[in-house]
């Protein structure tokens, strides 16, 4: 496995009753990329994801991230490796505004334990600075003016951008993005696409996007898969696999 | 953190308390010791369900733990009465981790059918115990040694205890809104709203669940010594799950996630209660007057689903110096709509 990958999927393989999600899935994300995964419905892009993110267990394969093997290890420590997805519908704390959406977010806050919680003066100033840098981010995202909304009652746009904000709260080294610009306006789908190169290059963070939206897509991405029937049936960059015959196939034959 | 609908019924809670008191000092008394007790108990379902979304139906079977912890050690082993507080809260926390262990990992709905069952196993347990040993089987257990025996004059240690249940009820109720408004409720909301995205954003759920329902049972549990204590005297079958009703009743109309919703929401099922009985002996209904109140108050649940699912005092924002930044900064910093480029976010 070479170094200057930071994800590595290996002969994954999934099954769900006799329905074969993932076959031999092989593929990587190099360090500092935006890479896709795009394919048509149901070719196991979202399954990947799952699988990567620690939801479902593949049946065989392993899955390695920044050098640790995290095949089947739960969602809630991969994202303490840096490693952070959004989900394709917005998943909201409904019942919270934006803002402890986003708060809620942030790593290692010690007023977050049953003990710690009691005595304000021991996390009050980490609280301080997970606020400043919640304002921070949702400055960034444009999202500030919408802070006291409850977060469901924003647009499907906002609550796109809601989840991102959250996904940035912890610093990670990579983000799993499933679908961040479906439901919004191009020019937004374009803010957002901007502003994950943004990411890429000031931060250097490294993207996983499955994304439908090929057009604004390809504009973007340094590197693309492509999935049909939960195999990796083509890669390269947007160039190489639009002039792929065996992509244009597939999404011809599925349209 | 209580808004005007809040502030006004209290007020005319508050108003009825002092009517009664004027009337009869001891009623008065008995009346508040059970709000105390309630009102623990409730708190205890809030931070469970009005929090974590733990849909905890084996209420009263902690309570009862409690309870006849309390009981048994006072009566059989003469354990001095703080002790006793403090072994009820240990021993129901221990039953809840127990019951935690294997079941917080269920979906809502089957977290609420096994509760109820555990509930109801805890009373059926307790009713099967000897008659003849300390615990007294369907017979009860008697014998607890009253608290407060240095006062002479019954009146005067009646006020002493009802004094401290009121005092164990603010300690609950400064606990709940400690644990409320602090990051800790942010990320028991989050679990309540969505598992998955709470786990997605690193927050270790199972433990927080654990701990929510390990915690609520220790605080049913000292209710439930509080009851054995004032009593002096436990019947498994004063425990039965219509108890563990009345306290989802209260947390429901008073409001999920509001310490002083759920607060309110106590007196107004037990003033309900209460009023009722007064009732039953001066209007004469075609129907036995007990059954008359259950079905008030269930007709009480449904209208509240119907009408107004968030309660009667509807869950705030937590409270956290957090929002203070949100206040300086964002008046300064929201420029991005002036620009004219971002003002159509809404699709």
């Amino acid at each position: 496995m070479s170094e200057d990958y930071i994800l590595k999927v290996e002969h994954v393989r999934k099954t769900f009753g006799g329905i074969v999600a993932l076959d031999d899935v092989v593929m990587g994300v190099r360090r500092g990329t935006m890479t896709a995964l795009i394919g048509p419905n149901g070719s196991g892009k979202t399954t990947l994801f799952n699988v990567i993110a620690g939801v479902y267990k593949p049946d065989r394969g392993k899955v390695y991230f920044d050098g640790h093997d995290i095949t089947g290890m739960p969602p809630e420590k991969i994202y303490h490796l840096g490693l952070v997805r959004t989900f394709q519908i917005p998943r909201m704390f409904k019942g919270m505004t934006v803002y402890e959406n986003v708060l809620t977010a942030a790593r290692n806050n010690p007023g977050e334990s049953y003990a710690k919680s009691l005595i304000r003066s021991i996390w009050k100033r980490a609280e301080l600075g997970i606020a400043n840098k919640a304002v921070d981010t949702m400055k960034l995202l444009k999202i500030l003016h919408i802070a006291k909304n409850l977060s469901s009652a924003i647009s499907g746009g906002q609550m796109k951008l809601v989840e991102l904000a959250r996904g940035l709260m912890s610093d990670p080294k990579m983000l799993l993005l499933d679908e961040p610009a479906a439901g919004v306006n191009p020019t937004l789908a374009h803010e957002i696409f901007k502003f994950l190169r943004h990411l890429r290059d000031e931060r250097g963070m490294s993207m996983l996007i499955i994304e439908h939206r090929l057009d604004i897509l390809f504009d973007y991405v340094d590197y693309v898969y492509v999935m049909h029937r939960g195999r990796i049936v083509a890669e390269g960059t947007p160039e190489e696999v639009s002039e792929n015959p065996v992509v244009v196939e597939i999404y011809l034959g599925e349209a | 953190m209580v808004d005007k609908t809040g502030l006004i019924l209290g007020i005319i809670v508050a108003g009825i308390i002092a009517a009664f008191a004027a009337v009869n000092v001891s009623y008065t008394l008995d009346l508040i010791f059970f709000l105390a007790f309630y009102a623990i108990a409730a708190l205890s379902l809030n931070l469970e369900y009005g929090y974590a979304g733990l849909s905890n139906f084996g209420k009263v079977g902690f309570i009862a733990v409690g309870a006849y912890t309390a009981g048994v050690l006072s009566a059989a082993y003469g354990v001095p009465f703080p002790l006793c507080l403090i072994a009820a809260a240990i021993a129901a926390a221990a039953v809840g981790a127990f019951i935690a262990i294997p079941t917080v990992k269920l979906r809502e709905d089957y977290l609420g059918m096994s509760t109820i069952i555990i509930g109801e196993m805890i009373r059926i347990l307790l009713r099967n115990t000897p008659t003849n040993s300390v615990w007294g089987g369907v017979f009860g257990l008697r014998g607890i040694k009253p608290p407060f025996d240095f006062i002479t004059n019954t009146f005067e240690r009646t006020i002493a205890y009802v004094g401290l249940s009121v005092v164990l009820f603010f300690f609950t109720y400064i606990l709940l809104e400690r644990w409320g408004n602090s990051p800790l409720g942010r990320v028991l909301k989050s679990i309540r709203d969505d598992e998955l995205a709470s786990k997605s954003i690193g927050k270790f759920t199972y433990r927080y669940k654990l701990l929510a329902l390990t915690l609520g049972s220790a605080l049913a549990g000292l209710a439930g010594a509080l009851y054995a204590f004032y009593f002096l005297y436990l019947n498994p079958d004063t425990f039965l799950p219509l108890v563990t009703f009345l306290i989802w009743v209260m947390v429901i109309i008073g409001g999920m996630a509001n310490n002083a919703g759920v607060v309110l929401g106590t007196a107004i099922v037990i003033l309900i209660n209460r009023l009722t009985q007064i009732a039953k002996d001066y209007i004469h209904l075609p129907l036995e007057p007990n059954y008359f109140q259950a079905m008030l108050v269930g007709l009480l649940i449904i209208l509240f689903l119907m009408f107004r699912p968030q309660g009667l005092v509807p869950e705030k924002p937590v409270r956290t110096p957090a929002w203070r930044v949100l206040e300086e900064r964002a008046p300064k910093e929201i420029d991005y709509l002036k620009e004219g480029e971002g003002g159509e976010e809404n699709e």
